[in-house]
This record gives C-alpha cells, sequence and structure tokens, in this order.
C-alpha cells in the first residue's frame, strides 16, 4: 500500500490544457475520489497516475519514489477500465491469472490465488467463459479480479460502473466499497455522478477545467463548498445575485431585491459594502414561515409557479419580487396552490455568501 | 547553475521527451522512417537535382516545345471513310505532344470513370433488383491484374479487323467501328479502370447514414435532386480518392499504350529512356523530366486530398455495414437502364480479363475468333529456362518483399494508429504515399540514386551486383501500404485499452504486442501480407525498368513485356505472356477468395 503524491501536475493536448497545475495527496488505504463533469481532466489525471500519459511538468510519487516518468508496467498499479478491457481472446480464467503469470509465480499459487479472487467478486465456475459470454455486471467482476488479484499498491478506478444499469450500479459499488475495506488498497476512483462519489469516498477531488476546486470528504464538500463552481456542481442550488449591505456577528448581510439576506462568507477574506455577490442556499434548507411570524432578515415572500410532487418531497418555483426565482422543498404533506403568495424562511448558516464567479458558463 | 545541476535537468528534459518510447518503439520509428526515407524519399530528392546535373536548368525549356509540347497539332479525333460502299468509322487521335497527350488521355479516362463509376455506385448502393449480387461479383473482374495483356485484348476486339469493331457490318447495318491510337488507349484504360472510382464511392455511400437522405426527402427532395443535394456531397470524399486514383493509374499505364501502338506519351517516353539509360550506363534526361512532372501530379494531389478530406479516413474499404442500407426496388426506367446498359457495359468490361484466359488457352488468334485448345503455353513457362527462371526469380523476390513488409508495415501501422506524437507523424504520410507515387518515376530516381549516384557500387547497385536486391528493395516500399492498411485496420478494433490493461499489470510492450496485439489481429496482417504479395508479383514499373537491367535476375512481368515489346524477335508471344498473366490472375482468385474467407468481409483491393 503506498501514499500517492501530486506535485503541481500540468498537462496539455497541443493548445488544450487538460490537467492544470494539480496537487493531490492520497492517503495509504483511502478511498479517493476524483469527481468532476466530463472533459474536466479526471480520466488524464487518473492516466497520468498509471503510467499511460507523461506530464508537461510536475511530479507523481508513490511514497518517496518519483514515478513521474516510470513505465507503467513497473509502477504496480491496477486500473479498472471504463469499457473492462477484458481481452476477448482468453477466457476468464487466463484473463485474470495474466498479471500473476508476469509475476512468475508457481502454477499451484496462481490457481490457488485464481479461485480466492474468483470468490470473493462471486464468479465461482466461470472460469472456462469468454469475456462476450459475460454479462456487463459480469465482466465488471472480472475487470476488478482482474486487478485486485496482483494485490497492488495503488487500485485505479476509471468510471467503473458507468456502463451498468442503475440498479446494478448501485449494488456494485457497495461491492467494491466492501471489498477495498477488506483489502485496504489505496483506492482512487474517477466518476462524473457525484451520488456515486458520496456515497463511496473517504475523500472527494473536484475537478473542473483541469483545475482541483476542492478536496475534502463527502460532507466536507456538501455542507461547506469553498467556491461558487463546488457549490452549484454538487447537489442542487438556487443562486441569488445580491449586494453587500453590512456585516454583524460574522455574518454579512446582503439585499436581494427588497429583501435582506445574512449568511457566511465562503471564498474570499473578507467584503466591503456595495459589493455584488452570489447567494447560494440549498433548496431542502428552506422551511415555511407562517403568516402571523414576524421576520425581517431571511425570509422570502414570492408567488406559487411551478411546483411538482416528486414523492419524498414538494418542490416549488418561488417567483421573488425582483423577478428571481428560487427552488424550494418542502414537506410532501405541504397544501398549496399556483399563484399563492407563499413565505419561506432559512437560517444564516445555510446561506453561502460568494465572491468570486470565475467559471459564469457554467451557471446558465 | 551548478554543473551537477544542469546535467540532472538534462536528464530530466531527456526522460520527459521519451517518456511515452519504449525502446521496441523506438525501434520501430527508426526502422520505418530508415526504409522510407532511403529508398522512397532519397530517390525522389535525387530525381529532383537531377536535372540540373543531367542537362542544366537552362535546357529544361525544349520541354515547353514539340515533340512534347505541341500547339500545331495534326491528325483528327473522328474519321469517317468510305470505300465500296461500306463505311469506316475510326476513333483516332490528334496528337499535341507527349505531356499534353498524356494529360489529355488522363484527364479523358477519368472524366468517362467517374460518370461511369458514380452511376453505377448508386445503382448498387440505393436499388435493390434481380441480379445484383452477380454485378457485384462482376465489376470486381475488371480489376483484376493481368500485366500488359489485358489491353492487348481490348486491342484485338476494337482494333482495326477486331471483333467487335466488324459487328454493325456483320448485322448488315453497313458500318464498322475502328478504335485505334489514344481513342483506343482512352478506352481501355476506361474499361480497366472505372471500378477503381466505383468501390470507392460506393463505399462512401454506403457509409451514409440512411437518416441524412431521409430527412432531406422529408423535407421535399427527392430523386435527383436529393442524388445531387445530398448522396452525391457525401460521398465526394470517395469521389475524389477514386478519380485522383484513377488519373494517377491512367497517367503511367504502358499497357493499354503498347497495345494501340501509342508511344507519344510520358509513360512510354520515361520507360524508352530509362532503357537507353541503362544501355549506354548513363542518364537521360526525359526519364528524369517526365518523372518529375508525374511524381508533382501525385504528390500535389495527395496533399490536396489528404488535406480536404482527410486521406486516412477513407483509407479502408473494409465494410460491415452498420446501418441497414437505404434500398428500394427500381421504376421502370432503371429497370431499363440497369439491364440494357449497365449489365452490358460491365461485361464488355470483363472481356480484357476473359480474352487472357482465351489466349492463354488456344493455340491462335488471327481471325474474329480463336482456335485450338492446349496447355502448351503454360508447359513451356514450366519447362524453358527463361520463363521459369523468371516465374522464380518473382516469387523468391516476392516472399522476401513480403517479409520485410510485414516487419516496417506492422511498425508503422501500429506507431502511426498509438502515437500521435511529433516523431510518429511523418511515418504517417510516408507509409501511404507510396500508393500514389508512379513506380516509374520511383524506378528513375532509385536508378539515380543507386546507380549512378552515392550509393554507386554498394550491394544495391543494380549495375554492379543484378537488380535483385534493388527491385526487393523497391517492391517493398511500393507495396507496403496494402498491408499497412490491413494492420491499421486491425488495430483500429482492438481498443487501446486491452493494451494499456496488460502494460498496467506489469507486461512490457513485446510482450503486451506478443500476448495481446498479435493474437487479436495475426489474421489482419496475415491477409494484409497476402494482398501484398499479389501485388508484388503483377508490379510493373520498376520490373520493366530495373528489373531488366540483368536478364537473369529478371521478373516474371518484366519478361512479359519483353516478350511483347520485341525484345524477342518480333512480340508475337502474346499467348505465351498471356498464360503468364493467367498464372498471376490465379493467385490473385486464391487470395480474394482467401481473404474473403478468413476475414469474413469484402476485401476490395485498389483505392487509397
Amino acid at each position: 500500500m503506498v501514499e500517492v503524491r501530486l506535485e503541481n501536475v500540468s498537462k496539455r493536448f497541443g493548445k488544450v490544457v487538460a490537467v492544470d497545475n494539480v496537487s493531490l495527496d492520497i492517503l495509504n488505504g483511502e478511498i479517493f475520489t476524483i469527481l468532476g463533469p466530463s472533459g474536466c481532466g479526471k480520466t488524464t489525471t487518473l492516466r497520468i497516475i498509471a503510467g499511460f500519459e507523461f506530464p508537461n511538468s510536475g511530479r507523481v510519487f508513490f511514497d518517496e519514489r518519483d514515478v513521474t516518468f516510470e513505465k507503467p508496467y513497473r509502477r504496480g498499479t491496477a486500473m479498472v477500465f471504463q469499457n473492462y478491457a477484458l481481452w476477448p481472446h482468453m477466457t476468464v480464467y487466463d484473463n485474470i491469472a495474466y498479471g500473476l503469470k508476469l509475476r512468475k509465480l508457481p502454477k499451484e499459487e496462481i490457481r490457488r490465488r485464481v479461485k480466492w479472487v474468483l470468490e470473493l467478486v462471486g464468479l465461482v465456475g466461470l472460469e472456462k467463459r469468454f469475456p462476450l459470454q459475460l454479462s456487463g455486471g459480469q465482466q465488471q467482476r472480472v475487470a476488478l479480479a482482474r486487478a485486485i488479484v496482483v494485490e497492488p499498491s495503488v487500485l485505479l478506478l476509471d468510471e467503473p460502473l458507468s456502463n451498468l444499469d442503475a440498479k446494478l450500479r448501485i449494488r456494485m459499488r457497495e461491492e467494491i466499497v466492501s471489498l477495498q475495506r477488506r483489502l485496504g488498497i489505496t483506492t482512487i476512483y474517477v466518476t462524473h455522478d457525484q451520488e456515486e462519489a458520496m456515497s463511496i469516498s473517504d475523500r472527494i477531488a473536484i475537478m473542473n477545467q483541469g483545475r482541483v476546486y476542492q478536496v475534502g470528504s463527502p460532507i466536507e464538500v456538501y455542507m461547506n463548498p469553498r467556491n461558487l463552481f463546488v457549490a452549484t456542481f454538487i447537489g442542487r442550488s438556487n443562486v441569488l445575485k445580491g449586494r453587500i449591505v453590512g456585516a454583524t456577528n460574522g455574518l454579512y448581510v446582503a439585499s436581494v431585491g427588497t429583501q435582506r439576506v445574512s449568511g457566511i462568507l465562503m471564498d474570499e477574506s473578507r467584503l466591503s459594502v456595495g459589493d455584488e455577490v452570489f447567494i447560494v442556499i440549498r433548496p431542502e434548507s428552506f422551511f415555511l414561515v407562517e403568516d402571523n411570524e414576524v421576520r425581517s432578515v431571511n425570509v422570502f415572500e414570492g408567488k406559487v409557479g411551478l411546483f411538482m410532487f416528486i414523492g419524498s418531497f414538494l418542490q416549488v418555483k418561488l417567483e421573488l419580487p425582483d423577478g428571481q426565482k428560487v427552488t424550494v422543498y418542502l414537506s410532501p404533506k405541504t397544501k398549496i396552490t399556483q399563484g399563492e403568495t407563499l413565505k419561506v424562511g432559512v437560517s444564516p448558516e445555510d446561506v453561502k455568501i460568494y465572491k468570486t464567479l470565475e467559471w459564469e458558463d457554467d451557471l446558465e | 547553475m551548478t554543473n551537477k545541476g544542469h546535467s540532472r535537468s538534462q536528464h530530466r528534459l531527456w526522460s520527459r521527451i521519451l517518456a511515452p518510447y519504449d525502446r521496441l518503439i523506438l525501434v520501430m520509428i527508426a526502422f520505418s522512417l530508415l526504409a522510407f526515407m532511403l529508398f522512397l524519399v532519397a530517390p525522389l530528392v535525387a530525381l529532383l537535382i537531377a536535372p540540373s546535373r543531367a542537362i542544366g536548368l537552362s535546357y529544361l525549356s525544349i520541354y515547353l516545345n514539340p515533340p512534347y509540347i505541341r500547339i500545331d497539332s495534326y491528325g483528327e479525333w473522328v474519321k469517317v471513310i468510305e470505300r465500296e460502299g461500306s463505311v469506316r468509322i475510326i476513333f483516332d487521335w490528334v496528337d499535341h505532344g507527349v505531356i499534353l497527350n498524356t494529360f489529355i488521355a488522363s484527364s479523358l479516362v477519368t472524366v468517362f470513370s467517374t460518370i461511369i463509376g458514380i452511376s453505377i455506385a448508386y445503382i448498387m448502393s440505393r436499388l435493390d433488383f434481380p441480379g445484383k449480387n452477380l454485378l457485384r461479383v462482376m465489376v470486381i473482374v475488371p480489376l483484376l491484374y493481368t500485366p500488359f495483356v489485358n489491353a492487348f485484348v481490348a486491342f484485338k476486339i476494337f482494333g482495326p479487323g477486331g471483333l467487335f469493331s466488324e459487328i454493325p457490318r456483320e448485322l448488315g447495318l453497313g458500318f464498322s467501328i475502328v478504335v485505334q491510337g489514344l481513342s483506343g488507349m482512352i478506352l481501355a484504360q476506361t474499361m480497366m479502370f472505372w471500378p477503381i472510382v466505383y468501390l470507392n464511392v460506393y463505399s462512401s455511400m454506403i457509409q451514409i447514414d440512411p437518416s441524412l437522405e431521409e430527412q432531406a426527402e422529408n423535407l421535399g427532395a427527392r430523386g435527383f435532386k436529393l442524388f445531387r443535394t445530398v448522396t452525391l456531397p457525401l460521398s465526394l470524399p470517395g469521389v475524389a480518392a477514386g478519380a485522383g486514383i484513377v488519373f494517377l493509374f491512367s497517367m503511367e499505364d504502358l499497357a493499354a499504350p503498347i497495345a494501340f501502338k501509342v508511344s507519344n506519351v510520358m509513360s512510354m517516353k520515361i520507360v524508352d529512356s530509362i532503357k537507353s539509360s541503362i544501355t549506354i550506363e548513363q542518364l537521360h534526361p526525359d526519364a528524369v523530366v517526365l518523372s518529375l512532372i508525374m511524381v508533382t501530379v501525385a504528390v500535389v494531389w495527395f496533399l490536396a486530398l489528404k488535406k480536404y478530406v482527410g486521406l486516412r479516413q477513407y483509407a479502408m474499404i473494409v465494410r460491415g455495414g452498420r446501418w441497414t442500407p437505404r434500398t428500394r426496388k427500381p421504376g421502370f426506367l432503371a429497370k431499363l437502364v440497369i439491364y440494357l446498359v449497365v449489365f452490358p457495359w460491365v461485361l464488355f468490361s470483363m472481356t480484357p480479363q476473359m480474352g487472357v484466359l482465351v489466349y492463354a488457352f488456344t493455340e491462335e488468334w488471327r481471325g474474329i475468333l480463336p482456335s485450338g485448345f492446349t496447355l502448351d503455353h503454360f508447359a513451356y513457362i514450366f519447362t524453358d529456362d527463361e520463363p521459369s527462371r523468371a516465374l522464380r526469380n518473382s516469387l523468391i523476390y516476392a516472399s522476401a518483399a513480403v517479409a520485410i513488409i510485414v516487419i516496417l508495415s506492422s511498425s508503422s501501422a501500429y506507431v502511426v494508429n498509438r502515437f500521435r506524437t511529433r516523431l510518429a507523424q511523418p511515418i504517417d504520410t510516408l507509409a501511404t504515399i507510396p500508393l500514389v507515387i508512379p513506380g516509374l518515376a520511383l524506378a528513375t530516381g532509385l536508378i539515380i540514386l543507386f546507380g549512378f549516384g552515392p550509393f554507386k557500387g554498394t550491394p544495391l547497385d543494380p549495375f554492379a551486383f543484378g537488380p535483385a536486391l534493388l527491385l526487393i528493395a523497391a517492391y517493398t516500399i511500393r507495396k507496403s501500404p496494402f498491408t499497412t492498411r490491413a494492420v491499421y485496420a486491425g488495430l483500429q478494433q482492438v481498443h487501446e485499452s486491452l493494451e494499456e490493461a496488460a502494460l498496467n499489470l506489469g507486461a512490457s510492450r513485446s510482450k503486451t504486442l506478443f500476448s495481446i496485439v498479435i493474437p487479436l489481429i495475426g489474421i489482419n496482417v496475415f491477409s494484409g501480407a497476402l494482398i501484398s504479395f499479389v501485388y508484388v508479383m503483377a508490379e510493373v514499373s520498376t520490373s520493366i525498368t530495373i528489373g531488366l537491367i540483368d536478364d537473369r535476375q529478371a521478373p516474371l512481368t518484366a519478361i512479359m513485356f519483353d516478350y511483347l515489346t520485341g525484345g524477342y524477335g518480333g512480340g508475337n508471344f502474346i499467348n505465351l505472356v498471356a498464360a503468364m498473366a493467367s498464372l498471376i490472375l490465379a493467385v490473385q482468385l486464391l487470395v480474394i477468395t482467401l481473404t474473403n474467407i478468413v476475414l469474413k468481409q469484402r476485401y476490395a483491393f485498389i483505392g487509397v
């Protein structure tokens, strides 16, 4: 098991900067996920760690060993590819035994370890099949078995579940987590599916346009997104435009139309009155405010637009007096009608304020 | 910076540059580059600098005057002669000088072939009619290589006193048609080359997503409008590739000019001047200047095509067919065209190949019909010294060349397919371009470089040691693209991650190649090698030039040429040469059948 460290790694393909000055510290034995939209550089980062791409600058370390320019076959990683990359001309047994044969293990030992891993992934009895005779889920398990049987120092998973149907995806991700916990292999997992990332990871790195925007535990990145990109990329968020009018008790107060909102500043050290800011509130942070309750801040009054019954909650679009719209999740039992006026509140710790908007395009 | 630090940063720079390459890959790149540089680029460069040394640049202007280019042309394209109540319509030619003649003939052949090729491709890809599968097989026949002889058959059939020319008179129509000279050459070449356009356009047309045409129909386009606005524009890459190849092939062709006794074209002039260069062991300027013109045309066309349509994208003509092609039943008019025009025309195009067999198996063919079935010609090939030695030479050369081709093509295809780096890029072009470089020009360049130039006296010098080694090198370069293409097509079907998975588990590059790549694409390499083998056996341009430097080392096609053009007392060896051509034909049929069985796919032979 090793610790994987990336120091200021950049990779360009022609004029495109795929990975832009990325530094990561992946701890021994953890499941570390790189999450981001397609084209964000997450797969390239993984391929740099595997040795299929070489960075234009920066270094890669496995513990203290500099592996930046090491050939892939000398790194001791094992990768599970998005398309599984099972060799169609070899049986399941031969696919799994391939890495062991390369390590020149005795025949008996190879047989024993293949048997062990087949039991681990639940494929006993399919040794003699060829990959094309297997279902998608079975192929996925073979790919996983082929990787873990060599006892790699790092396990690399490149969107391993993206070709499976929704139910199987959930089952396989639970199996991957329980396998990893049993074996304790340092695991780097690449996905664009945030639910997948949230559910399996010890820590998540969120990437966009080649850069890492935040690294943290699933709870951290969800509850305390450090910048507007993470705030809007993870989960659903309302983004409102406002202007700072003051500060009290470490909270900033901003005006949104005629309403006053107080919240926590996330991405800068300080703001001054008059600054334009973005205010992010998750739909589930809202609660209903009774008509007779008197509050001056963090109350939004708006007209009910479209609303949908989702099952576990009611999704309501509120139109604020200044024309901005917010999405609010309310208890499914709430009785409302279209066009009526509704008052909702939110506590200050659920209101995040951001100053910087360098990723304006992503908001559309 | 200290010395030590300096060397360390230099070391890192090298690590960075070399990181993607294994030693094996570097060897592959070096081998490919060396082979193409030495036997393709260097001869062409030699060709380019030769004029100034051979004749002096100031004399180049003679090529702007007769007999190379003439405006005060004489002759007639069509003559009508009335004699004793019978009318002869003679299609002949107007002499505009060697260079213009070639361009006029090649342009016309290209135009005719393109019109015919596009029409038949459209019919084959969009209509469903009884006999379609038969037609599909029939159109391949004109493409079968029967060096020189097919054109002779065309001459026999359409030339003065030929089978077809007398048909109208026999039918009582009172006239006969004779096609001779440049007109005959154009006719013979059109018959030989139109299927090249057909194959390229057909493969473009069946690649068009049917929904594109359906969308156009949905908006109201139909019939010719649909064809003109959607189908044809989308097939243009195929048209451009096919038409270009036809032009180049026509420009370089020797069979038709020999058969129709046209000596005033560039290809014939190059051969003549190489021959005299060989005799006097000194370079004749015609070979150099005319070769340069051919190379220029070829390279300009190739670069234009590569730039505007992306040559490689259309390089493969391996078709599985992902969509159910959009076909419909032809209407009455279309049926008339199919059965009264297309079928007869295709049959007509097959006559040279059928005639070759007739010549090979008969004693003589003096009148309208041949007479006397015999196997003597074949017996002669295997028993007489000269033909059997030539056959043996050809088999040895082809085997040696194919052995090298397998290594060269696998290396260059692998490097090009898997490494899109600056080091690999030139190989991409070098591996494809031999397809379009005229063989006569390459032969001239090779003779300059290895016979007269810096490599004079080395084992590759054809004058000092005989042409065998140089021939093998020329064959290797000229015919490697067929194998390269097959290997490349195979590699495209093997996802790179299959190799990465092996590398990732600790397999070295060579281990990965042998345990993963070769088992998966071995069959492509094999069938590509077979195709290259056939084309080496049938190769004409370098065989009849370099190959004739020493008779004892001459390959089969060289002595076929020699026999036909009177190198052996009068040149009435047509039956014998036809028998040799039939052998080559048999090998081709065998290979086509094998590759079809092995790859379970239609493999079109000619195309870029």
